[in-house]
Order: structure tokens, then C-alpha cells, then sequence
């Protein structure tokens, strides 16, 4: 189980404002498409929305990066720099 | 145990840069200087209304003007669709990008442009630009943030609702969005202060800057092989942009990428390319467009002007107990300010337990802003760091010793969730406190700001190409614009993996179609992401060298190693041979199997967040109200200089925006909503007469994630100026600064009260 770090944001729309919880996913891939289950339209827009944080490491956008059991996965905003 | 310092021999040195030659001798070439057989020359016109709706436009009497070949208003684009297109960094909203560039139905700004003419000649596009007739109705404007978010302003577009509040409203407003950031309690975090500093500070629109005005050369073909030259951030996105616009596939677009004159952000975006190439297509002739200065102001984006509340709590002994910030930022006539970075980066440099912040991003009648150098972050900075500023005042505490009893270190979490790794904030603060600069004595009517500023930098998609030529030289192929000194990196860096001297490579940019699609040069990436790219582009020329090696010496491929330009034995077991360096496997290459070639495609991941402290002394003439910078000091974790020249330039170039962004630039409108200072005349950057000599302090706390440590630079210095250039002047004068610029005729009339 992978632990779900959400911003505030995105937890008002889609959790009742649980911003930290686990959820299953051997991959980033697998755990879009759980949220998407348990939270419906949350692994979507996810997915469209955010890079991903694995570990304090940004990895942006990692489909197929596997995830283990004590990973923290925390999605940020995209950044657009100038 | 934090990553060491990797040893290098050749990252970290002082190369000559390899566009030097060609920039001092004015044989660069820039997008302007682009000449085809044939070429025609395109003007725009541009709506001179803050907001109307465009009941008519009537091209004819322009169209019969001799020496006219075309003309083009929104009529002629395809329809816009509700889709997103690829724009380098993130997606964009296809619709927006394309009323931007020409208006459809109503012109949201004074500069929006809703036609385009192309003729034999730039004077001729000009007279015929008279000749159009628009028939305006013309609306109510509005200009101010504040004003734009009430109820009853007018509103430019009817199907804005305000996303990021649940329940969506249904009622329309010029609130594009809101969001959010929290951790913690801020209430109870403000009860546990012994001091409470709350102000709202108001920064102003200001433009990027750049030398070189937006220009674009393009040639349409009838068998899909149109192409176009221009200077921007990143071909490939003005690539998908102008061929989702214009109903193109990508391959039937060929973008080549001209020497950029600066970018700082305001060159990710398109405002001339779909045009001149329709124009071209309509006229069967190549067409240039090149914007004036007065153009550049009115019609390409500059940043968001905002308006920032700030509330912090410390106690008496400088722990920060509680942070709220609410900004509201100026998006321009359609989405997207940068307000949600302004969020993230608000207490970056701090550990924080009780935060919250709010932001809202606003549509009024301006120019759409464009991306601008840590986009967002300087505003949220100057409000932070002038209410930390001000509480070290009221608890008599150092400034820099505050900062670093909050500071984030390694695993702080922060506000906008991502837990940091290894960072070097307290060594940029320690830097800042050791530094002569520092404890140096003030004179009469001066003083003496600090503050600190972070970005997050960002990795992404990136290719690189290797060329190993016959004669033992070495081309490199990158796919991104040298804004800040990337090819000087990328030779350096690819010296380092292949063992030979920088002398022996050089460095082209590559097309959109000779080397595979990377993303933009912005967000402080290309030295960190496709520096990346290329150290693994050469050490695919490495290992394709050993396994030759291996071949010739009839040994196993782990019995090889490359060390200084050659390969050898890797130990005395495998045998005694001499070494082979890289010129002698060049030179039989073709007896080898054929020429190597390295390649690499990646998404770049790792970047490490930037740090950095400013220390900025400032003088005050009390009766005119001018302000110079005395003495200016820059100090900022890169991880890992590869080149530390570009590095300082980086640190340097982005103080003298933020010190012009501080004390003069602005754009200043009138009552109709015109822009009024549509010049370097009237809009005062500062010259290099304004500026002292900026000190530079380069630290370097490896980025984990990088082979040589490296993060990204560019971004960075932009964000302390604001607070630090106020700071000094709010100590001079004795009266805390809220709103920039802080121009002669503001600080006189605060002076006088």
C-alpha cells in the first residue's frame, strides 16, 4: 500500500478533505486507475493535473514507475516555469 | 550523511562560450534576420479598445492597395475547439491560444490583434493596416484585480465559472479559479505568537524585457513541408501549438530555431507563427513578422500585477507559529496567472506547521500574461519576506538568524506537500551571514535588505544526439534554445563522460525534425534535464566504443574501461594492450561496423529545488525620492556549477529584473484602458548605469538526483530583489514598503506621509 499525499486542494474535490491515506498500485499507472475506483475521477485528473513526488524524489510523469509498499507518493500541481 | 560532491575535470570550468564569437561580431543570426526569395512583410493590427465586441471587419480597401498580397482577421483561422494542445511545459487551452493571437469575437485588450496584412513591403503592410475598417461596440473595462473580482464588474467572457469551489457557482465572474494550500491550524498557531504581523502588499505588471522583439519568418507548402524560423523558448511547442491551430499533423511543420535575444518566459508562447503562416498559404509567398517595441508592451504577455495579504506569527524567541497568505493575481483577458506557483512557493523556504494559502486567479482587460522568471513566486516572496522582515524588527532579532531558525532542510514537508530532500537553504543563509557585505557599514539615508526566495525547478522530457566525426571530433545535437549558456554545459558536461578535451566538440540546436521532440527551455531545466540527456547520449558513444575495444583486443566487454578519451584494459589480467583513445575508434569506424552515434531520450527526473539569499543596501534621496542600489550581494545553492560564469550571469540577470521590477517598471493605463508607457522611454528598466557591481556567492549542495549534483539557476535570483530592494528602502526611510515600484513620486509621497 502506497501512501497518497494530496494538496488541499484536491482533497476538498475529490477525499471530504483527507489529504493523506494509502491506496494499492504496483505502479503509478495502477494507482491512478485505483484512486479512480475509490475516489471517482480522482486518479483521472491526477493523471492530467499533477507531477508526482516519489519519495522526495519529483519524478513528474511516471507511468509505469513501480511502487513498493512504504512509498510516499505525493502529487504537486504541474509547474510551469518561465 | 547528505550526497558528496562528485570530482570532476572538466564540469565546473570556465569555457569560452561557443555563441560568443558569432554575438559580438553581429553574425548571430536572430529571428528577424531570416531572408527568403520572395519573402513579404506582415503587419498586425491591433484592437486600440480595452474591451469591444467586433461587430464588422472590412478588409477590402486594404486587399486593393497595390503591393498588398493577403490579409487575415480571426475569420480565416479553423474554427477553435474546446481541446488542449502541448505547450512544451504543460497543456494549453487550445480556444484561449487561438483568440489571443486574433481576436474572434470581441478584443478583450488595448493591443489585442484583430488583423493581419502581408505586402512588398513593411510600409505598404503599414498603410493598408489604415484601411481596415473595424466596426467596434465598444464595453465597459476593467483593469484593477480587485475591481475585476466584484460582482458587478463587466466581464469579459460569460462562460467563466469559478473552478476550485464546491459547489461550482453559476454564475459567471472574472474569478478564473481558486485555490488552496493548508497544514496544520492557523488559528491556533496565531494564538501561540507573541507578535502578529499582517499587510497587504500590491506588486505591478511588468514585462520581461527582453532585447529582441518577437519575430517569425514562415513558408507554407502545398505538400506538407511548411516551415518556419523563429526565436523562442521551444521550437517544438511552437510547433504543436501553430499545427493545432492551423488543422496541421506536426510532420508537416519544420520549425528552426533562431538565436534567441532573451526570454525569461515570455518566449514559451506563440503570437506571430500560425499568423505569418496563414498569411503565407493565402499568399503563396514566405512571410516575416517582426513586432515593434511598442507591440512587444501592448500585445505579449508580461506577469501578473497582484495583490498579496500576509499574516505571520512568530514568538519572541523567532519560531514561526503560523502563516497565511491570500493572493490575487492579474491573469490578462483569458486564464492562467501564475497564482498557483505564487501558492506553492509562498513558505517554501520555511518549516511551518500552522499554514494556509489562498489563491485566485483573475481575468481582466490586459494583454494575457505570459510566463516571467519563477513565475508567481517574486510577489508571494516580497510580501513574505517584508512581514519577516518586519518581525525581526519588533522582536529585535537578526533578520537572517530568523530565517534560519525556520528555514527547510531535508525532510521538511513543504506547504505544497512534496517532502524535501538534500537542500542547501541554510547554507545560502550561512553564506549571507559570513559574507563582509553583510556586517559592512551603512552611510547616511542607506540601508540594508535581505531576503530569501526558492523554485522548484523541474526535469521533463529531453533528447540529445552525439556525433562521434570521422577525424576524432565530436558534435553535439541538443534540442533546446541556448537562453542561458546551455551549449557551454552540454559540451562541458559531455567532455566529462567521453574523457576529451571541450576544445574537440562542438554544439548545434537541433531542428524539430532532426532530433526527437524535448520540452521548453523554461523552469530552470535544460543545464539539470537535457544535460541529463546528454550525459547519457555520451555514455552511449562510451559504451559503443569499449564493446569496439573489446572486439579488437578479442576480450569480453567488461575487460574494457574509458578512462581520459580511450579505452583500456581494465585491469592486467585482460591483457597488455595499448590504449585506443577515441580518435584512433573514430578513424576505423567504418571498418568497425559504421560511425557511432549516441542517442538518448529521457524524462528527466530529480530536480532539486533552488535557495537563494540576497542581500541588497540601498540609497534614499529624501527630497526626489530616488532610490539607487549601492551594493548588492546574490547568494544561491546550484548544486553544482557547470559552468560557473553562466551560473553568476544567471544570479545577476535576475536581480537587475528584480531590482527594476522593485523600484520603476510598471504599465501604467489610462481611463479608456490603453496602455500609456508602451516604451523603454516610459517603461525605465534598469540600465547598467542604475546597477552596481552584483556580487555573486555560488554554493553548492549536490542535487541527489543529478550525476554531477547540478539543479537548476535561473529562476531563483528573481525572487528576493522585490523584498530585498523594499526591505532596504523600508529601513532607510523608516516606513514599510507595500507596493511596487517603489518609483519617486510612491516614495516621496510615503515620505512625506
Amino acid at each position: 500500500m502506497a501512501r497518497v499525499v494530496l494538496s488541499t486542494d484536491v482533497a476538498n474535490q475529490f477525499t471530504d478533505q483527507v489529504t493523506e491515506f494509502e491506496a494499492e498500485g504496483a505502479t503509478v499507472r495502477a494507482l491512478y486507475r485505483a484512486l479512480d475506483k475509490s475516489h471517482p475521477g480522482l486518479g483521472t485528473f491526477l493523471e492530467e493535473s499533477t507531477f508526482v513526488v516519489i519519495n522526495g524524489e519529483m519524478v513528474q510523469d511516471a507511468f509505469l514507475e513501480p511502487l513498493e509498499d512504504d512509498s510516499e507518493v505525493v502529487f504537486v500541481p504541474k509547474i510551469k516555469g518561465g | 550523511m547528505g550526497q558528496e560532491p562528485v570530482e570532476t575535470k572538466w564540469v565546473g570550468k570556465r569555457i569560452v562560450r561557443p555563441d560568443g564569437v558569432d554575438k559580438v561580431t553581429g553574425r548571430a543570426n536572430f529571428g528577424a534576420d531570416m531572408n527568403l526569395p520572395g519573402m513579404l512583410e506582415a503587419k498586425i493590427l491591433r484592437s486600440p479598445h480595452a474591451h469591444a465586441r467586433i461587430k464588422k471587419i472590412d478588409t477590402s480597401k486594404a486587399e486593393a492597395l497595390k503591393g498588398v498580397h493577403a490579409v487575415v482577421t480571426g475569420a480565416d483561422f479553423p474554427e477553435l475547439k474546446a481541446a488542449s494542445v502541448d505547450g512544451g511545459e504543460a497543456q494549453v487551452n487550445l480556444k484561449d491560444l487561438g483568440e489571443n493571437l486574433m481576436a474572434r469575437d470581441k478584443a478583450l485588450y488595448d493591443g489585442h490583434a484583430v488583423a493581419a496584412v502581408a505586402a512588398t513591403s513593411a510600409s505598404i503592410a503599414n498603410d493598408a493596416l489604415d484601411l481596415i475598417e473595424v466596426e467596434y461596440e465598444l464595453l465597459p473595462h476593467v483593469i484593477d484585480v480587485e475591481a475585476a473580482m466584484k460582482d458587478d464588474a463587466p466581464l469579459l467572457h460569460d462562460d467563466m465559472f469559478t473552478s476550485g469551489v464546491e459547489p461550482q457557482p453559476k454564475k459567471p465572474s472574472n474569478i478564473a479559479a481558486r485555490m488552496e494550500f493548508g497544514a496544520g491550524d492557523t488559528a491556533k498557531g496565531f494564538a501561540e505568537a507573541d507578535v502578529i504581523v499582517e499587510r497587504t502588499f500590491r506588486t505591478a505588471a511588468t514585462h520581461q524585457g527582453y532585447i529582441e522583439p518577437h519575430a517569425a519568418v514562415a513558408e507554407w507548402t502545398e505538400d506538407g513541408q511548411s516551415r518556419i524560423w523563429c526565436s523562442s523558448q521551444g521550437h517544438f511547442a511552437i510547433r504543436s501549438m501553430t499545427t493545432a491551430l492551423l488543422d496541421m499533423e506536426e510532420a508537416e511543420l519544420r520549425v528552426m530555431p533562431a538565436e534567441i535575444g532573451g526570454g525569461f518566459g515570455g518566449k514559451t508562447t506563440i503570437y506571430l507563427e500560425p499568423v505569418a503562416l496563414l498569411l503565407s498559404k493565402k499568399s503563396g509567398r514566405p512571410i516575416r513578422i517582426v513586432m515593434s517595441r511598442e507591440e512587444v508592451f501592448r500585445g505579449s504577455g508580461p506577469t501578473s500585477g497582484s495583490v498579496v495579504k500576509t499574516k505571520i506569527g512568530a514568538t519572541n524567541d523567532g519560531k514561526i507559529t503560523a502563516g497565511e497568505v491570500e493572493l490575487k493575481y492579474e491573469a490578462g483577458a483569458y486564464a492562467g496567472s501564475p497564482a498557483m506557483p505564487g501558492c506553492m512557493t509562498a513558505f517554501a523556504c520555511y518549516d511551518i506547521e500552522n499554514a494556509k494559502v489562498v489563491g485566485y486567479d483573475v481575468v481582466s482587460n490586459r494583454p494575457k500574461c505570459a510566463a516571467y522568471r519563477a513565475p508567481g513566486a517574486p510577489m508571494t516572496a516580497f510580501a513574505v519576506e517584508s512581514v519577516l522582515d518586519e518581525i525581526s524588527e519588533k522582536i529585535k532579532m537578526d533578520p537572517v538568524e530568523l530565517r534560519m531558525k525556520n528555514a527547510a532542510k531535508e525532510g521538511t514537508r513543504a506547504l505544497y506537500g512534496a517532502k524535501f530532500k538534500q537542500i542547501g537553504f541554510e547554507e545560502t543563509l550561512k553564506a549571507a551571514k559570513d559574507h563582509p557585505h553583510y556586517s559592512a557599514p551603512l552611510g547616511p539615508n542607506q540601508g540594508r535588505g535581505i531576503a530569501c526566495g526558492f523554485w522548484f525547478n523541474i526535469g521533463g522530457e529531453s533528447t540529445a544526439n552525439i556525433n562521434v566525426n570521422p577525424d576524432g571530433s565530436v558534435t553535439v545535437v541538443s534540442p533546446n534554445p541556448d537562453i542561458g549558456g546551455s551549449r557551454a554545459s552540454m559540451v562541458l558536461m559531455a567532455a566529462e563522460v567521453l574523457g576529451i578535451d571541450p576544445e574537440k566538440i562542438r554544439i548545434t540546436i537541433g531542428d524539430t525534425a532532426s532530433i526527437g521532440y524535448s520540452g521548453l527551455t523554461g523552469g530552470s531545466r535544460v543545464t539539470f534535464a537535457v544535460g541529463m540527456a546528454v550525459v547519457e547520449a555520451a555514455k552511449d558513444v562510451v559504451k559503443q566504443l569499449c564493446e569496439r575495444a573489446a572486439k579488437i583486443w578479442e576480450v569480453d566487454f567488461e575487460g574494457v574501461e574509458w578512462r581520459d578519451g580511450a579505452a583500456h584494459p581494465a585491469s592486467t589480467n585482460v591483457g597488455d594492450f595499448d590504449p585506443l583513445t577515441l580518435g584512433d575508434l573514430a578513424a576505423q569506424a567504418g571498418k568497425l561496423g559504421g560511425t557511432v552515434v549516441g542517442a538518448s531520450s529521457i524524462n528527466a527526473r530529480g530536480a532539486g529545488p533552488g535557495f537563494g539569499t540576497h542581500i541588497c543596501d540601498v540609497e534614499v534621496d529624501k527630497e526626489t525620492g530616488r532610490v539607487d542600489v549601492v551594493r548588492y550581494t546574490a547568494i544561491q545553492d546550484a548544486g553544482k556549477a557547470v559552468h560557473p560564469s553562466y551560473v553568476e550571469g544567471q544570479m545577476q540577470g535576475g536581480v537587475a529584473q528584480g531590482v527594476g521590477w522593485a523600484l520603476n517598471e510598471e504599465y501604467i493605463y489610462n481611463d479608456d484602458g490603453q496602455l500609456e508607457n508602451p516604451g523603454f522611454l516610459d517603461y525605465r528598466v534598469p540600465v547598467t548605469s542604475d546597477m552596481p557591481m552584483i556580487d555573486t556567492v555560488i554554493v553548492e549542495v549536490p542535487n541527489p538526483f543529478h550525476p554531477y549534483g547540478v539543479r537548476g539557476v535561473g529562476e531563483v535570483p528573481i525572487v528576493p530583489p522585490l523584498a530585498a530592494v523594499a526591505n532596504a528602502v523600508s529601513h532607510a526611510v523608516e516606513k514599510r514598503m507595500e507596493q511596487l515600484p517603489i518609483s519617486p513620486p510612491r516614495l516621496l509621497s510615503i515620505i512625506d506621509g
